[in-house]
């Protein structure tokens, strides 16, 4: 979800707050930060119990499919480096959007690594979102 | 399992900087949450 990381001064306009959750170690977490995305809080749950409360699935046979091993191939051949896989490469994310009365506006769970929504579906959506609220505030 | 239209899960867990982060707090806050569940940083 580096792609979102250009996208910070309008996630604050829009008074959204990013949270990335990860089951990779503190040390991987401070690195990704440093290196990828400054700006987001990221979050740590080594157990992966909040994965399961957001009904994302580990699946091997989905993980490690053609469609994603070809995605890697193309990021090796385009220069990018490989860091290696840190925990369960089984584990599957997910994308979710919630408003600020603790509703669920949009809920992604991946089929597989290479099913992720893309950045700007997730911008029109959190767009959308404060448009409706500035109308229900009668700005 | 939950879908849209449903209240989200409540949740606390820490951040990298050792702060308990919890949903029911930012909400209070006024802020809407994009929640991106990673799943690796290799």
């Amino acid at each position: 979800m580096a792609q979102l990381c250009p996208y910070d001064d309008e996630l604050e306009r829009l008074g959204v707050k990013a949270l990335l959750v990860t089951f990779s170690s503190k040390g991987f977490a401070h690195k990704f930060r440093e290196k990828v995305c400054s700006s987001f809080s990221v979050l740590i749950n080594r157990e992966r119990d909040l994965y399961r409360t957001y009904g994302l699935e580990s699946s091997l046979l989905r993980s490690w499919g053609w469609r994603n091993l070809w995605s890697y191939a193309r990021k090796l051949v385009s220069g990018q480096e490989w860091k290696g896989i840190q925990g369960d490469s089984t584990q599957l994310g997910g994308e979710f959007i919630i408003d600020r009365d603790g509703t669920v506006r949009f809920a992604h769970r991946s089929r597989d690594p290479t099913d992720r929504p893309r950045v700007e579906a997730l911008m029109e959506h959190l767009q959308e979102i404060s448009r409706q609220r500035k109308d229900l505030d009668g700005e | 399992m939950f879908g849209i239209g449903d209240e989200a899960p409540e949740f606390a867990i820490p951040s990298a900087d050792d702060d308990l982060v919890s949903l029911s707090e930012i909400l209070d806050e006024g802020h809407v949450v994009l929640l991106v569940f990673l799943r690796h940083l290799g």
